[in-house]
């Protein structure tokens, strides 16, 4: 049986990384009775996975953990044991059984995610963002971790939408929607620091604050509805 | 305005020591304040909580803040830097206006704050909270460089003006305003001011991005425990001289964390010696040394307590006392000032096996915790409170405590004065002619300037001070909940000791001597602790600790039975420390289909003649048989621990090794004909390094050459020898160790040179710096060497500690050692006088086979 837990990380859980969030996981479901299948072979592991990684020091209100267990759970239960055993700033929101509909692993259906970012702004930001919003191209560079090439890519292709919510006392307020698939995702980061070089800033994200606010699958279905 | 602007400036205008750290506080104090107050606005400015109609406005021009939306959020990035330089000319008349006319060229905004921070009005409502209010709110919570709260520096401040009826008046008409501006910010925050405002160290999260693996600084694991400091009378730091992952694997961290944390009174937070790119940052940002669960500045402790696990962790004790803005030595740490006083620093406690040698670093302890911790260290946070309840000086706690009599195990050195003397001794000096077996002791007149005894500064306290004991393990704490790191750590596991103590005597062992006497744990204890922690922890592995878990009374049906509940939650059980000998063939199959990866044995040297030396009491015999054994049940790799330079050692001993490697291999091969798989050898070599309180504490070390001339020796032999991996341990660390692990009071003056030389991390073969160890003890003009204290009739500097062994048996177990080491001749092993002095341990250990040694279940 297959289902999907909804958390949040905040605050300082922002830190734990993917493969330690994932063995807190397993660890949580062990204590909370739910323990995970685990695949059978040589070196068994537990199935279960993330819908999207989440980068290290990114805050969310909403990442997916699909897992699967033996027996039917009762999600009510579960679900309140798993929160007492999360760190602080780490909520288990929902819990359900994953629907039939959607056999692949999660992490196949993903196409885009919403990011609310707090950044120093300047005056008219409003007017830069909608225009950098409305650009065809826009390219930047990208250097390959694994083989330290570097290429050109067009990240106009990986935004979806770039809003201001408000302006105000040096401070903005954005939602940004980009791709983040498996082979073909952009970091937020990469998009505000161009857009703050484009018009005559420096992007530092230690003086922004970058909050993940829902991931959408390809037709624009967020994941709570799919 | 840079970061790189406000250290020039502070650095140009010479703002002293005290005041930049004062600064940094109000910083810390004042960004936790403004990012609460932030994510709580931007908590309400989520999906639907924002209005439709929010007018996007362009920036306003002045930084003043205009109530508009109701959603103002305040420009962080400015408060920090304005308290970091707010009091930047403090030292001169009308400081704030001095200070705004520095900063004037540089940011307008900036220099309006240090304008106002003296003499300004709180706003009244929260909504027009501004950068003003909260560096000034900030600046009337912080005393010098310690949160107090805003209470208590009220309380200071209207006790410093109480001859000043005007004011008084203006004082306390803000201290009203404050009170009320502090209230709407718990409204808002749904947080107490105090956890606000200790909510974090300075600029943290700014910097986690820049580090490696932040996880060991972030705190917050799985059972860690947060309290509210100000309902606790003692804040503790457990402080483990290295990094997080190995401290983290540590159980006497577990088992000290755990007990103080079930008492009330006290609260018991972490430190760890940050990774070396942390420690960069630190410095450059002026963040001190931190606790993992508040993120508090250790200097706020009332007690730190550091954990001496081995001596090359010395050095980064400097480290962290270093960043923690803390002097060296006891002497320069306030003694005459009382414990509540804000300036006061916390008392620096010591405890752990090192702490059985306490001189090498006496000098920077004010107290050693002596022996077993629980009870030791609770009673001593005891006596702290009410020495501090009761307005007592450092000075005069310390004397109270040298001078308890309910408590066993507490030393304060700053007591005990060492008397020294000069004098020629003939130091014992086995020669050794190369690549025979002949060996001959000559004695050589050396000048050294020996410890003679303690001069005590107050005739009543003790001549010694009697290790600390607890005699029941099932009575004693043991974690049921231990912390859950959330990064990977060496051991990642639920972890029960078994039993303290080693029935057997290896004369070279400081373990086996210190535990004493062997105390077990009951089964029902054990069981019970361990489905406690699985319960609590999620773990899917169980280790049983202890000294030599093959001689626990009854270790075979505790395996198995624990094998059996085990099974059936998909836990697995490791066994570290056995012996197989005292299984069944039933019970080793049951343990071979649990774990195959590897098996340790210790036969600690390759002749008779030389494990008789050391008593290590088993025949080669038996090793084969044991090894073979552990064939049949299908293990096929295991290491055998070696050590070199032991007393009386010959070439014809490390021969032996070798001869002794082959037979295995070949009994391996035998047994491979029969269709096992592959058989791998590991034959790994260590360094002998005489400890104190063991009976070898008077015999000198190997000198560096003759390390390496024997290390390489084996390895070209080896080479002949197919299929075994030699491995070898770095000479010149274990030289180190040598000049620290017998070290008396001179010892610290080369360390700290060491250490101010950029000795650091002196474990981790890449960061140790052997030049600057051997510059170190030349510069102190010490006249040291590893050759101190060889002379089994003169006095130790370590023997202020009663281990609870008695001396003379020490001495009875030297004499035996030296009269076999100088025979050469290879005699028959007798069981008898095995465990002559067994009586020094418990009884109950008594049916512990005399023929076993130390097998560990490998990694």
């Amino acid at each position: 049986m297959k289902y999907i837990l909804k958390f949040s990380k905040h605050d300082r859980t922002a830190y734990i990384s993917h493969l330690d969030l994932q063995r807190l996981f397993i660890r949580i479901l062990r204590m909370v009775g739910a323990r995970p299948t685990y695949s059978n072979g040589f070196n068994p592991h537990p199935r279960l996975s993330f819908a999207l990684p989440l980068p290290l020091g990114f805050e969310s209100d909403g990442e997916y953990l699909e897992f699967e267990v033996d027996e039917h759970l009762d999600t009510v239960v579960v679900l309140d044991r798993i929160n007492t055993r999360l760190p602080h700033g780490m909520r288990a929101l929902v819990l359900r059984e994953k629907s039939e509909a959607y056999s692949k692993p999660l992490a196949s259906y993903i196409y885009s995610s919403e990011y609310s970012i707090l950044a120093p702004a300047w005056a008219n930001v409003a007017a830069d963002v909608d225009e950098f919003a409305k650009r065809d191209s826009i390219i930047i560079e990208k250097t390959s971790r694994k083989t330290g090439k570097t290429r050109e890519i067009n990240i106009a292709e990986m935004m979806i939408s770039m809003d201001v919510i408000f302006a105000y006392n040096s401070q903005m307020l954005l939602h940004l929607r980009v791709r983040t698939q498996n082979n073909d995702s952009i970091n937020p980061n990469a998009v505000m620091s161009k857009f703050y070089q484009e018009f005559g800033h420096t992007w530092n994200p230690i003086s922004a604050h970058i909050i993940r606010k829902q991931i959408f699958i390809e037709d624009g279905t967020n994941v709570d509805e799919i | 305005m840079t970061p790189d602007t406000i250290e020039a400036l502070l650095k140009e205008y010479e703002t002293p020591d005290h005041v930049v750290r004062h600064c940094n506080r109000v910083a810390q104090v004042a960004v936790n304040i403004a990012k609460a107050i932030n994510a709580a606005r931007f908590k309400d400015t989520d999906a639907d909580a924002i209005p439709t109609d929010v007018e996007v406005t362009g920036i306003a021009d002045d930084f003043e803040v205009t109530d508009n939306a109701g959603t103002t959020l305040l420009d962080v990035d400015l408060i920090y830097k304005a308290a970091r330089l707010h009091d930047i000319v403090r030292t001169r008349e009308n400081h704030a206006a001095e200070g705004a006319k520095i900063i004037e060229p540089y940011d307008r905004q900036v220099t309006e704050i240090i304008r106002a921070h003296m003499s300004h009005d709180l706003s009244a409502d929260l909504k027009q909270i501004t950068p003003t209010d909260i560096v000034s709110l900030a600046d009337r919570m912080v005393k010098e460089d310690k949160y107090i709260g805003f209470e208590e520096r009220m309380e200071d401040i209207l006790h410093r003006f109480k001859r000043d009826a005007h004011a008084l008046e203006v004082i306390k008409s803000r201290i009203d305003q404050t009170r009320f501006l502090i209230e709407q910010i718990e409204q808002l925050t749904g947080k107490h001011i105090d956890s606000i405002a200790l909510g974090g160290t300075v600029g943290l999260d700014d910097i986690l991005m820049k580090v490696e693996r932040p996880g060991r600084y972030i705190g917050g694991e799985m059972n860690s425990i947060i309290k509210d400091p100000s309902d606790v009378d003692v804040r503790f730091c457990f402080a483990f001289p290295d990094l997080y992952e190995v401290g983290m694997s540590f159980t006497g961290l577990q088992i000290i964390y755990g007990m103080m944390n079930a008492d009330n009174r006290i609260y018991c937070e972490r430190a760890f010696a940050p990774q070396i790119d942390m420690e960069q940052i630190m410095r450059e940002k002026g963040i001190p040394l931190f606790t993992l669960e508040t993120h508090t500045d250790v200097r706020e402790m009332d007690i730190i307590g550091f954990t001496l696990q081995f001596e090359l962790s010395y050095t980064n004790i400097l480290l962290m006392l270093e960043l923690a803005h803390i002097p060296f030595l006891t002497k320069d740490r306030d003694l005459d000032l009382p414990l509540d006083d804000v300036k006061s620093t916390p008392i620096i406690v010591a405890g752990g096996p090192n702490a059985y040698n306490p001189e090498t670093i006496a000098d920077m302890i004010d107290v050693y915790m002596i022996g077993d911790g629980e009870e030791l260290n609770e009673y001593f946070c005891h006596r702290y409170a009410d020495a501090k309840k009761f307005g007592k000086t450092k000075r005069e706690f310390l004397l109270e405590i040298a001078l308890d009599t309910q408590m066993d195990g507490m030393y304060v050195p700053s007591l005990y004065e060492p008397q020294y003397e000069k004098k020629t001794i003939a130091v014992r000096t086995p020669v050794i002619t190369d690549g025979s077996d002949i060996v001959d002791i000559s004695y050589i007149d050396t000048e050294v300037e020996e410890f003679i005894g303690f001069k005590k500064l107050d005739e009543r306290i003790p001549d010694r001070v009697k290790a600390h004991r607890i005699h029941d393990l099932d009575q004693a704490f043991f974690p049921e909940a231990p912390i859950v790191p959330f990064i990977d750590t060496i051991h990642d596991r639920a972890i029960c000791e078994i039993m303290r103590g080693c029935p057997r005597g290896c004369r070279f062992c400081q373990a086996g001597y210190m535990y004493r006497p062997v105390r077990k744990r009951s089964p029902e204890r054990i069981n019970e602790i361990i489905d406690a922690q699985l319960a609590n922890t999620g773990y899917d592995e169980v280790s049983l600790l202890s000294l030599s878990t093959g001689d626990y009374p009854g270790i075979q049906s505790l395996i198995l039975n624990l094998m059996d509940k085990l099974e059936g939650l998909d836990v697995s059980l490791s066994l570290p420390s056995m012996r197989l000998d005292t299984f069944d063939e039933e019970a080793l199959k049951r343990i071979s289909e649990y774990r195959k990866s590897g098996l340790t044995f210790a036969p600690e040297a390759g002749s008779q003649r030389l494990r008789d030396v050391i008593f290590k009491n088993i025949t080669e015999e038996v090793i084969l048989k044991t090894i073979e054994r552990t064939i049949d049940l299908g293990w096929n790799k295991v290491k055998c621990y070696f050590m070199i330079g032991l007393p009386g050692e010959t070439y014809a001993d490390l021969d032996a090794i070798v001869t002794l490697a082959r037979t295995i291999m070949k009994r391996a091969r035998q047994l491979q004909e029969k269709g096992k798989r592959t058989f791998n050898l590991t034959v790994s070599v260590s360094n002998f390094v005489p400890k104190p309180n063991t009976p070898f504490q008077w015999c000198a070390g190997n000198s560096e050459e003759e390390l390496i001339k024997k290390n390489y020796y084996l390895k070209d032999a080896f080479k002949s020898v197919k299929g075994v991996n030699f491995q070898f341990h770095d000479t010149r660390t274990s030289y180190a160790e040598m000049m620290l692990a017998k070290g008396d009071r001179r010892a610290l003056k080369a360390i700290i040179n060491a250490y101010e030389h950029g000795a650091k991390f002196d474990s981790w073969r890449e960061h140790f710096k052997y030049d600057t160890w051997v510059n170190a003890w030349a510069d102190e003009g010490l006249g040291y060497s590893k050759d101190i204290y060889v002379n089994p009739d003169g006095v130790l500097p370590w023997s202020i500690i009663d281990t609870g062994v008695d001396p003379s048996l020490l001495r009875k177990q030297y004499d035996l050692a030296m009269e076999l080491a100088e025979t050469t001749e290879i005699t028959e092993t007798t069981d008898d006088a095995r465990f002559e002095h067994s009586e020094d341990m418990t009884t109950d250990m008594g049916n512990a086979q005399t023929t076993g040694f130390c097998a560990e279940g490998g990694e």
